[in-house]
């Protein structure tokens, strides 16, 4: 058992202890009075020079009742076992609901504030609880209360009575206050904290500090449950030194990936006008506004916009100043099939979608998505290039041959140039790194192959415009976008790694649809889950913490050759399976960690990836692990596959039954205790002091 | 409260020290004492004290025969006689101990000394009264105080101006010179008192045993009838004093280091003994012994020390 002190400040209040000890020691002095004569004590001796029993007990009594008033105000927590915060009651949990009402909450979206949004969600949500489930709820702006606990009913009740303010959101204060209130509130062995609030409002990593002085399995950080946020939003405002400038800082999710464009806006209501403050493309997670460009009185009025550029801007590359518009001439654009290289790609081919109608030439065995059904014109986009069996590839080589002997343009998104060659193109025409190839006829091959040189790309297409406006570029809709990765059955390809042997593992992760929270808070809710999944797709109780993406990855192995494969799982076993390009296998992963898959006749030449069914994993990744992971796509998208191991989600040892601890709170022993200790020393004194007085 | 410790009637409340020290001069005090010791009495004050306050002399021959006290002859077997106020003049010497532990009190009680001047106020008055001689006399403290027996009024305001307690008394410690002891008042005894007589000593005896039976013993010897009224503090009896430590002795300044509990439950005995040493002294003599203590009123003290002695003879 180990002792938790709530209040150490009050230790010094055991210097306390000394003075009932100081007042015994005053009495001890001597104290002499006068007799008429000694001649009538001659015979008396002293027999005894010890304190009185009397005494000794009262000092030891006195002191005690000092001790453990401090001990009281000390507030000592007493760590025992105790269980999972899934597997506790609802009587005994406690869900702290953290609203953002700041400023904001008023990022808008679909129409809605996310405040409007968010409350609505909260109270849908809540509606379900049972009624004797226990919720407060703390506004993150700074000095709002944290409420006292209710049920759900006058929880609702609650948030609807709730306003934003206009002030910046304070998460550290708000979780402080939290802690203090829950450290201070008796009977809850767990809690959970609930952030209703923008995702990139909160760092977990920072939250779990403030929370650190609870033991790690007491308490539930539960990121923002709800899907609906605009992408991107603004995180923070913050003027840098000696006023310079107003730092925005915003989401640096799929909104800064090479394909958007990012502006920022100020917003006028009484004069509805919006001025651009922004008129360059923001490639970072912040802009810098120099003061001269807003209204710093009007900051709610900032808005961050996200979108792609127009295909009429995006048409005039292809028009001028490279070809003419003539049919004959094409645009070719290759990829790799890499994530990112698509996703630049695919941008492009919506973009041209309405203006350019280009040809798609499809080289996939799977249909194209629907809405590029129309006829487009020379555009070739294998999504999977080396995917591609003999048949395509020569295919392919016939366009590209056809393209350079014309004047068309090919451009090329790969992943790697380093891996990347052209069909049919000679070993010196091989295009290099970020270097074009020039022809002698007007042709030109240009190599996209980064994230950044493809943002330049994109950057091209604004070349010769002053600056690009939000009139210039469609607003970003990122689950459309994203729906164009995915195959027909919706499973989204989030990484690919190449086998040693040749051949790829694709990774999906396969969006687990959150249970509402009132499912989450039963205690039923682990052998619920059990029982809704098959032995072999078994969620471990360990992998009930990963609510928010549980993901379940999927191996496919898909390769011109036909092969078997040793999948090293986490726990150190190891499984083969067989695949082939007409029967990929697919296996289930429902462990988090690191895998590892060797082709059986090179066991030797492991490739490593990871699954992490984690909640805002970005922050809780491994950074060593991450490395040992090579070319993990940070622009996925998808929080679901991410390097990180289990423990680090806050286990403390691998033995789950040793590891739980709660906390029990001896105050009501120490203050039984303290009445009695004050019960005896009051009687005794009295006794003590009814013998000594003698009255003449 | 008298000497059993009970509460007394409201009437005798009049006559506890406290509240006759209340009525400030010590005339006055010496009035309202013989004011009680004659209700007490219950006789009329022309008849007075000495009806019952007689002399008594060894018969001899030629004395009236018819004067015997034949009461007394069977408890003595000795023939004495009778003598009445008309028949003599009474010689009585207040004899009263003024030294420091007679001074000394307790908070706002009554010492011994302003006990004594009280009792012996009123027993000069009553003399007085009675045409007795009265005279004082002191030891203990310097200048010794000294009347020879007379009986007037003018004595009287003498005498009691003589025993009124000075305000600041020098302490034995001030003065290099030594102060008389009650011996040394004992063996001038004839001196002091020239004719036989009453004596009359007010002490707390709180001296060494030898000295008190030498004294007394020196004092018969001279023929004086002696009655001896000891005196006690009430706070030397029940001992009220909270966490105390040491005992400073009021006149020699000495230490003792004590347990005031195991001190208080041991004291009623060691007062027993006290008493009954004295008493043993005052047996051995022949004198009359009447222990006072401070809470008892002057009044039930002269009215014991009457009772004392027409039991003793």
């Amino acid at each position: 058992m180990l002792l938790t002190l709530l209040n150490p400040l009050a230790l010094i209040g055991l210097l306390a202890v000394g003075v009932p000890i100081i007042i015994h020691l005053i009495k001890l002095r001597r104290k002499t009075a006068s007799v008429p004569s000694l001649l009538l004590f001659t015979n008396f001796k002293k027999t005894s020079s010890r304190r009185k029993i009397e005494d000794i007990l009262l000092l030891v009594l006195r002191c005690l009742v000092v001790f453990l008033v401090i001990l009281l105000l000390i507030r000592p927590m007493i760590r025992t076992k105790a269980v999972l915060p899934g597997e506790f009651s609802a009587s005994s949990g406690l869900l702290v609901i953290m609203f953002d009402n700041s400023i904001f909450s008023q990022t808008t979206f679909e129409g809605k504030s996310i405040f409007d949004t968010y409350r609505e969600h909260l109270q849908a949500e809540l509606a379900t609880f049972p009624i004797d489930a226990k919720i407060m709820i703390a506004g993150t702006v700074p000095g709002s209360p944290v409420s006292h606990v209710m049920n759900p009913s006058t929880a609702i009740d609650l948030l609807k009575k709730m306003t934003f303010f206009p002030a910046h959101p304070d998460i550290h204060g708000t979780l402080s206050g939290i802690m203090d209130v829950i450290q201070a509130t008796e009977g809850f062995d767990s809690f959970s904290i609930l952030c209703a609030m923008l995702p990139d409002q909160i760092l977990i990593d920072e939250a779990r500090q403030i929370l650190i002085s609870f033991p790690p399995n007491s308490f539930n950080l539960i990121p923002s449950p709800f899907r609906n946020a605009p992408d991107p939003y603004i995180i923070s405002c913050e003027w840098l030194e000696n006023a310079t400038g107003l730092r925005v800082r915003f989401n640096a999710n799929s909104a800064t990936s090479s394909n958007t464009h990012i502006m920022l806006t100020q917003e006028n209501p009484t004069k509805q006008t919006r001025t651009d403050i922004t008129d360059e493309n923001i490639t970072h997670g912040y802009v810098d506004i120099p003061p001269d460009k807003f209204d710093p009185e009007n900051p709610m009025a900032l808005c961050i916009h996200a979108g792609r550029i127009k295909p009429s801007i995006l048409s005039e590359y292809f028009v001028n100043p490279y070809g003419s518009e003539k049919s004959k001439e094409s645009t070719i654009i290759l990829h790799d099939g890499s994530p990112v290289s698509r996703n630049a790609v695919l941008t492009l081919y919506a973009a041209l979608d309405s203006h350019m109608r280009p040809e798609v030439v499809n080289f996939t065995n799977t249909p194209f998505p629907s809405f590029a059904g129309r006829r487009l014109l020379n555009l070739i986009i294998p999504p999977l290039m080396h995917s591609m069996n003999k048949n395509d590839v020569a295919k392919l080589e016939g366009y590209i041959s056809a393209a350079l002997s014309d004047s068309a343009n090919i451009i090329l998104f790969p992943q790697s140039a380093s891996d990347f060659k052209l069909p049919g193109l000679d070993a010196e025409l091989q295009p290099q790194f970020s270097k074009p190839v020039n022809f002698p006829v007007s042709k030109k091959i240009e190599l996209f192959n980064t994230p950044r040189n493809q943002m330049e790309f994109f950057n091209l297409f604004s070349k010769g415009l002053d600056h690009v406006s939000l009139d210039s570029i469609i607003p970003y809709a990122p689950l459309a976008f994203d729906e164009v990765l995915f195959t027909l059955d919706k499973t989204p390809i989030l990484a690919e790694r190449s086998l040693p042997d040749g051949g790829k593992l694709t990774l999906w992760s396969i969006p687990f649809e959150r249970p509402p929270l009132s499912l989450i808070m039963n205690p039923l809710f682990p052998q619920l889950m059990g029982k809704l999944c098959s032995p072999e797709k078994q969620i471990k109780a360990s992998n009930y913490y990963c609510m928010e993406t549980l993901a379940l990855a999927k191996i496919l192995g898909n390769d011109a050759i036909a092969g078997n494969l040793l999948l090293y799982k986490p726990n150190g076993k190891s499984e083969e399976f067989s695949f082939s390009n007409t029967n990929p296998a697919e296996y289930f992963l429902t462990e988090p960690g690191i895998y590892n898959v060797a082709s059986i006749e090179n066991k030797q030449k492991k490739v490593p990836f990871s699954v992490n069914c984690g909640r805002d994993a970005l922050s809780l990744m491994n950074k060593d692990e991450l490395s040992a992971v090579p070319e993990f796509s940070m622009y996925s998208g998808n929080l679901a596959l991410r390097a990180a191991p289990f423990t680090s989600l806050g286990k403390n040892t691998s033995d789950e039954s040793s590891s739980q601890n709660s906390f029990r709170d001896p105050t009501a022993l120490i203050a039984f205790f303290l009445m009695l200790a004050t019960a005896f020393e009051m009687l005794l004194s009295a006794f003590v002091s009814s013998r000594k007085k003698v009255i003449i | 409260m008298n000497s059993t410790g009970n509460k007394n009637t409201e009437s005798e409340n009049r006559w506890s020290p406290e509240t006759l020290a209340t009525i400030g001069r010590l005339d006055f005090i010496a009035l309202e004492v013989l004011d009680g010791v004659r209700q007490g009495l219950h006789r009329s004050i022309r008849r007075g004290f000495s009806s019952e306050f007689f002399d008594y002399k060894n018969y001899q021959d030629g004395d009236d025969a018819t004067k015997i006290d034949w009461r007394l002859f069977a408890k003595t077997n000795k023939f004495y006689i009778k003598r009445f106020e008309a028949e003599t003049s009474l010689e009585c010497m207040i004899i009263t101990d003024f030294s420091e532990s007679m001074r000394w009190k307790w908070r706002d009680t009554v010492s011994k000394l302003e006990y004594a001047s009280m009792t012996a106020s009123a027993l000069a008055l009553l003399f007085s009264r009675q045409r007795d001689l009265v005279g004082l006399h002191s030891f203990g403290i310097l200048p010794q105080r000294h009347l020879n027996p007379r009986a007037s009024a003018k004595h009287s305001e003498l005498f009691i101006s003589m025993m009124t307690p000075p305000i600041q008394m020098k302490n034995s410690s001030d003065n290099t010179e030594k102060l008389p002891t009650l011996l040394e008042t004992a063996r001038g005894a004839g001196s002091i008192l020239q004719h036989r007589g009453l004596v009359i000593l007010f002490s707390d005896f709180e001296m060494p045993e030898n000295e008190i039976r030498e004294s007394l013993s020196l004092i018969r010897a001279r023929g004086h009838e002696l009655v001896v009224f000891h005196l006690l503090d009430i706070a030397e009896i029940k001992l009220p004093f909270d966490d105390v430590t040491h005992f400073l002795d009021s006149e020699s300044n000495e230490m003792l280091p004590v347990n005031i509990e195991e001190l208080r439950n041991s004291q009623p005995e060691r007062i027993a003994n006290f008493r009954a040493m004295v008493t043993s002294a005052c047996s051995s003599v022949n004198a009359v012994y009447v222990p006072v203590d401070t809470s008892e009123s002057p009044v039930d003290a002269i009215l014991n020390m009457n009772r004392v002695r027409k039991e003793q003879f």
